[in-house]
């Protein structure tokens, strides 16, 4: 389980934790409890090229379905297959067993653009 | 009082109506909420099967024998939603759609219930009784929509669902789009029309103008229209 403070973050929620040059990417504890009961997730393939920013996955919680943005660009090079079956993990561990995807062919310095937890943090007090 | 949109299209059936709503999505201006009503193609009958959508996560299997557990496999094609929920028989419902700022990243529930209290309270100034149905989600989803009511949608005092609705979130953005069937209040679909645009403007504060949509998002509709809402490749993705 990454440590949130081995993490960078996008204003859009999700975090990215970025090792041996992949970036694996979910959505921050924040956003899970914000969208609350999470029922599915759509993930992108592996071999979808994206760039920052551009929606990629989709959550559903009840009656409700959000965009989900690549933080970074990059090519998906894995989604989590355990999605499917308990997209409820989302909820339960968000930044662990929940994550969303793997994007490789990323740019180390887009990822230190985004936010630290701390910077996170004060983010979410400003922001509401 | 801000200023709102009152989106004026004539009849579509369900691919366009879908296209367009997610066009209004992406295309409206900061800041600006938009209503549409919903004009539906081919409506003859009020009671006329007029189309079947179906949440974003569906499956088109269970989708398929829906519609035909329940119009013996007559019916239109089922069109995928943006939006979740369940499926809609769009037969003689109200149907409508709004484009509102959303934002901050927010409980979905809260903002179901706001769209909801806001025709509670345009029914409300017309003298029509309503309420936000208020008991436990039960086990599990419902597939169809008006199975039966689920926590803050809009009821009949007799606890009869009146209007259901599903929701997407995108860029700071909202889509809510809701089916309310008037017979439950015993009103036709005008007076329904005019409760939930009276609610909108008490609720949102604003002044709804009239406005047909502009080239930018019909173009983008069309786009939607005949590479995601008419193709199997969406409507059968999963």
């Amino acid at each position: 389980m990454p440590d949130p403070k081995d993490c960078r973050f996008a204003k859009t929620h999700e975090w990215v934790f970025l090792k041996d040059g992949v970036a694996v990417v979910g959505v921050s504890d924040h956003a899970q409890h914000e969208i609350s009961d999470v029922v599915f997730v759509d993930v992108p393939k592996a071999g979808r090229k994206a760039a920052q920013g551009e929606a990629v996955a989709v959550v559903e919680s009840v009656k409700a379905a959000f965009d989900i943005y690549a933080p970074v660009a990059g090519e998906v090079s894995e989604a989590n297959p355990a999605l499917a079956a308990d997209p409820a993990i989302v909820n339960q561990s968000p930044m662990d067993k929940g994550w969303f995807f793997k994007l490789k062919d990323v740019d180390a310095a887009q990822v230190a653009g985004l936010m630290s937890f701390a910077e996170y943090e004060e983010f979410l007090k400003t922001a509401h | 009082m801000r200023r709102g949109l009152l989106v004026e299209h004539g009849p579509l059936d369900a691919a366009g109506h879908m296209a367009l709503d997610e066009a209004l999505l992406d295309s409206s201006p900061e800041g600006v909420p938009v209503l549409r009503f919903y004009d539906w193609a081919g409506a003859g009958a009020s009671d006329a099967l007029r189309g079947v959508t179906f949440g974003v996560s569906q499956g088109i299997e269970g989708v398929e024998a829906a519609v035909r557990a329940r119009f013996g496999g007559v019916a239109a094609a089922p069109v995928r939603r943006a939006t979740g929920g369940g499926i809609v028989f769009h037969d003689g419902d109200m149907t409508f759609s709004f484009v509102f700022p959303w934002p901050t990243l927010s409980d979905p529930s809260l903002v179901y219930k706001d769209i909801h209290l806001a025709a509670h309270l345009g029914f409300k100034a017309l003298g029509v009784e309503t309420g936000l149905w208020s008991r436990p989600r039960p086990a599990g989803l419902q597939a169809e929509c008006f199975t039966g009511p689920e926590p803050k949608d809009l009821v009949s005092p007799a606890g009869a669902k009146v209007l259901g609705g599903a929701l997407r979130r995108r860029r700071g953005r909202g889509l809510y789009q809701g089916s309310l069937r008037p017979e439950a209040l015993g009103v036709d679909a005008r007076k329904a029309r005019r409760a939930v645009a009276e609610g909108m403007a008490l609720s949102w504060k604003a002044l709804f103008e009239p406005l047909a949509p502009g080239p930018e998002a019909l173009e983008r509709a069309e786009v939607l229209r005949r590479e995601r809402y008419e193709t199997d490749r969406w409507n059968r993705r999963r």
